[in-house]
């Protein structure tokens, strides 16, 4: 049995949901008694080393990858690795080139894929997992019929302790071919600014806040809580903010600890982007709003007059 | 240029799903088959492609993997501007068995870019474009959220988790789409309503495919316990729960 979860560092760095999955993978392979792999990309070798502290025993960090637009080429330099390292499971999270790259790997080694994994396998042998369909409404059991296996793991899960193993480091210079057929015309990095997706806190907006005028209460919340600012879709079909803050089925799915509802009324299609999120707070004026429904804790009252009373209380 | 659009039909997002009596499959009775949201927006992208002045777009063509239950969100599709469509008939299974099924039509027929959206919205897995681009060998990118036509080439942006690059790809190309690529879909005309009857839709024969993940049993989530409410001008005991209780703050 092996097992390997690969990783991209993010600015030569990791996020808190990134440490999650290493810790989860870890909690993943003493359940199937075997030893983890992680495989990091982009990162600097004491970093990987810091990330595999948190549950790793071993890390490969390797260097020398194409570009992360050529997928194929990628897959190719990583593939003997995965082959070696994962005979068993091969891991992912699931931000954007994660999941290219767990799909290609699967169909290269005819591996079963599951995504969507937030929990521990129901059994190992045979391997039934359990994962949300239908945007939460029902968890479907999913049989693997035959070992080797690529999941792709939720944001959010695992409980991330830092220095918990002492893996062994290696550090591997792979030399990848590039397609030519992909040329990079220009790249806009996010200036250091919180990505919602990587967002611990989010503050988010819906049509009761009545107009982009009324955004300033939310923006202050957000920076008290060091939050990122999200809405729902009719905010940004109106154009009010940008669809990059649309959180939603069709918009971003999310899974922070705490994220803050203000006028928004939960409908399905939001609810689906954001049911993974640890605590949801909900103001509403509208006590019947199905937001209240999935909420932890809420406020019927007026965002007008409940936000600035509750950036006040937080600031003293 | 040829696009092809991956279309699947699934139950309107609002539609109680149900868990039949064995519990080993979803009881489908009366439920409303709709296009998967990400779908009709690659669909809607295609559609505005083709009609730019000189785009070089010949033809725009839905493709399906479902039983005849599909039918009417394929013909919804025609309504909307697709030119033809083609049902590969077999109900749909894993994605990786679906990605099989849909690389076996496209070896025979090529097509210069093939659009998949971002996951369909019954099972949420979100891998079967990427799949069908890494068996059929063709360059495969997710998380496309612009799409334009440049002298021949394929000129898109791919988001991803804290940057966003601007490519210029050459065809062929399977790409992932998410919103961005359109921002709201296109709805069918009362012409294309009419037209839609009349034009093709092929139904062809899928290839044998060995899937390997059967999913053995469904189960409602447990509900969530009761919201815990704190009256408005409360506000600092909202944050003692916070920090208390939820241990958030």
């Amino acid at each position: 049995m092996s097992i390997a979860l690969y990783i991209q560092g993010r600015n030569r760095s990791y996020t808190p949901h990134q440490s999650g999955w290493v810790a989860f993978a870890s909690s993943f392979a003493k359940s199937a008694d075997s030893r983890l792999t992680l495989i990091t990309q982009g990162l600097p070798p004491d970093k990987a080393a810091q990330l595999g502290g948190f549950g790793a025993d071993e890390v490969m960090v390797v260097d020398g990858m194409p570009p992360v637009s050529d997928l194929h080429n990628s897959i190719e330099a990583l593939f003997p690795l995965f082959k070696e390292k994962g005979k068993t499971f091969i891991l992912f999270g699931n931000d954007t080139h994660s999941k290219a790259l767990a799909a290609l790997i699967a169909a290269r080694l005819e591996f079963g894929i599951v995504t969507g994994v937030g929990a521990l396998p129901e059994s190992f042998s045979p391997l039934v997992l359990t994962r949300k369909a239908f945007s939460g409404k029902v968890l479907t059991s999913t049989l693997v019929g035959k070992p080797g296996v690529v999941l792709v793991f939720n944001a959010g899960v695992g409980e991330a302790v830092a220095g918990i193993s002492s893996p062994v480091i290696a550090e591997l210079h792979l030399n990848g071919n590039s397609d030519e057929g992909i040329v990079v015309d220009s790249e806009e990095t996010g200036d250091g600014k919180q990505l919602l997706t990587d967002a611990l806190r989010v503050v988010s907006g819906g049509r009761g806040m009545k107009g982009p005028e009324n955004w300033k209460p939310l923006e202050e919340l957000a920076s008290v809580l060091g939050a990122a600012l999200a809405c729902s879709r009719p905010v940004s079909d109106e154009g009010w903010r940008s669809h990059h803050e649309h959180v939603g089925q069709t918009g971003k799915v999310i899974a922070p600890e705490l994220y803050v509802a203000c006028g928004i009324s939960g409908a399905i299609q939001h609810v689906a982007g954001i049911n993974g999120s640890k605590v949801i707070v909900a103001i509403n004026k509208d006590k019947e709003a199905p937001i209240f429904e999935v909420a932890d804790y809420g406020i019927v009252g007026d965002v007008n007059t409940v936000l600035p009373s509750l950036i006040k209380a937080l600031k003293e | 240029m040829k696009i092809a659009v991956c279309l699947s039909h699934v139950p309107d997002t609002t539609t109680r799903i149900k868990i039949g009596s064995q519990s080993d499959q979803i009881d489908y009775t009366g439920v409303q088959w709709v296009i998967n949201p990400w779908d009709e927006l690659a669909l809607t992208r295609a559609l505005e492609l083709k009609e730019l002045p000189g785009s070089g777009v010949d033809e725009v063509v839905v493709v399906n993997v479902g039983d005849s239950i599909a039918d009417p969100v394929i013909r919804k599709a025609l309504a909307i501007g697709a030119d033809r469509a083609v049902r590969v008939n077999t109900a749909p299974s894993d994605s990786l068995s679906v990605a099989r099924i849909l690389a076996a039509f496209f070896a025979t027929e090529r097509f210069d870019l093939i659009l998949a959206g971002l996951e369909s919205s019954d099972y949420n897995g979100g891998m079967t474009g990427m799949l069908l681009g890494g068996v059929l060998g063709y360059r495969t990118l997710n998380g496309i959220s612009a799409l334009n036509l440049e002298a021949g080439k394929l000129k898109l942006s791919r988001e991803m988790d804290g940057s966003r690059q601007i490519l210029v790809v050459e065809p062929p190309l399977v790409a992932v789409v998410q919103k961005g690529i359109a921002i709201v879909p296109r709805i069918p005309s009362m012409r294309g309503v009419m037209q839609a009857r009349t034009k093709p839709l092929q139904v062809v024969d899928p290839v044998k495919v060995e899937a390997g993940l059967t999913t053995i049993g469904y189960s409602y989530p447990k509900p969530k316990g009761a919201c815990r409410m704190v009256a408005p001008g409360n506000e600092n005991e909202l944050i003692a729960l916070l920090k208390t209780e939820a241990r958030v703050l």
